[in-house]
Formats: C-alpha cells, sequence, structure tokens
C-alpha cells in the first residue's frame, strides 16, 4: 500500500517549504491512515512467518 | 541547541531509514505489511522535526512525533507478539542479536523520551530565543539532513510502489510486484 508513503513524502515536501499548516493535516491524516492500517493488520489472520 | 538536536534525531531517523534500504536491497529482504507501517513511523516523525527546523518551533510538531510513535510503536510491538512464542520463528535478519522490528520499538520508544525532553527544554526558553531557531535550522547541516530525509521519503514512496503496486502488500512477500529482477 503505497499511499501513506506518497503522503509523507507530500507531508516532507510541504514541511521543506514552510507550509506549516499543509504539512500538519497531511501528517495527520498519514496518522489516521496508520492506525486503519494497523487495525486492520493487528485483526486480520496473518501468516506466522511475518 | 534544541534545533541542533532536531537535526540530530532527524539524522537518527535517516540513518534507520538506511540501514532499511540496504537490508531491502543489498541483501534482498522484502519488508512485510508490518513493517511498511513501521517505516512510515519514522516518515511521519521525521516530518514533524523536518517542520521544527523549516518552519519554526511548535509543540503541535512534537505532537505529531508523539502520535504516529505511538501508532507505530504499537505496529512493532503487534510484530513482537506474533513471534514471542518460542517456535513461532521471526522475520527477517537480526541486527545485534534483535530483529528490526524490536529495533523500531526500540526507536519509537527513544522518540518518546526525546520529545518529552525537548518538551520540557522549550517549555523554559523565552519566545524571542524560540525565534531565532528558524535560521538555526537553516544552517547547511541542517539544510543537508533535511534534504536527505526528503530524498529518503521520495525513496520510500519508490521503493513500495515497486513492492505492492497501488493494493495492498502482501503478508509475506517473496518478490516486487512491478520489478522483474530476472531471480
Amino acid at each position: 500500500m503505497v499511499l501513506p508513503f506518497v503522503m509523507g513524502w507530500l507531508a516532507a515536501l510541504l514541511a521543506m517549504s514552510g507550509f506549516r499548516t499543509g504539512a500538519m493535516r497531511v501528517g495527520l491524516a498519514t496518522v489516521l491512515i496508520q492506525v486503519w492500517w494497523l487495525v486492520y493488520h493487528a485483526t486480520d489472520k496473518l501468516a506466522v512467518t511475518l | 541547541m534544541p534545533r541542533a538536536l532536531d537535526t540530530l534525531a532527524l539524522t537518527g531517523i535517516c540513518g534507520v531509514l538506511l540501514v532499511a534500504f540496504y537490508y531491502q536491497f543489498a541483501l534482498d529482504e522484502l519488508p512485510c505489511p508490518l513493517c511498511a507501517l513501521q517505516r512510515v513511523g519514522f516518515i511521519i516523525a521525521g516530518v514533524g522535526l523536518l517542520l521544527n527546523l523549516r518552519a519554526g518551533y511548535s509543540p503541535a510538531h512534537y505532537g505529531l512525533v508523539l502520535l504516529t510513535s505511538v501508532v507505530a510503536g504499537s505496529a512493532s510491538l503487534r510484530q513482537i507478539a506474533l513471534h514471542v512464542v518460542p517456535g513461532s520463528g521471526s522475520y527477517g535478519s537480526a541486527l545485534f542479536g534483535f530483529h528490526f522490528y524490536t529495533w523500531a520499538f526500540v526507536g519509537y520508544g527513544a522518540l518518546v523520551v526525546y520529545t518529552g525532553v525537548a518538551l520540557l527544554l522549550e517549555g523554559n526558553r523565552p519566545a524571542r530565543d524560540l525565534a531565532h531557531d528558524v535560521s538555526r535550522g537553516r544552517s547547511p547541516i541542517a539544510a543537508a539532513v533535511c534534504w536527505l530525509f526528503v530524498a529518503l521519503t521520495a525513496a520510500n514512496m519508490l521503493a513500495f510502489a515497486l513492492e505492492c503496486g497501488l493494493g495492498p502488500c502482501p503478508d509475506n512477500p517473496t518478490s516486487y510486484l512491478w520489478w522483474p529482477r530476472g531471480d
């Protein structure tokens, strides 16, 4: 799933350019995706080799 | 001083991402979905520190570091729990006796402690001192670390696009979806 990496890159570019509000919004949205992703992987049937 | 510490912490995050790349491409160890989640955590923590260096200090930036450290630290704890039972195996190789998900958990713990210390240091400083910090964050060394971090975030985006495409990553990846390597 490449979406959080795209958002992380976008947030880094915004932060680098000094766009504080934009970078914070994209960063927080990425954290929300992280939470969803974590819930998914903490509850689905994972191969034990993970 | 706090901006110098932020630069040092961001350098540490760049080091973590570089080591992960070395194992992924030089030793051909493909990251699993939980590994990817932990990498995103380091990237967003780096964005919080980058904001302090480039846009000026704010406690909200450290808040972003804390939130992502807790979430990604939980992911590493989940992966540790998967392998804590003897005989349940492990994922990837070990570095100094610990697997990378264990090191990631230690790293997020260190980030939480660092954030607490940094907030304590910043909380007692007058506002006029903090205004000078933006220019310090634009020193050549800090700028080089910032650009290295941005380059590593772009490289991670490309690496995971190659491995997983646009869909979810396989539970136990063995090859790149968009990168036929002929082996």
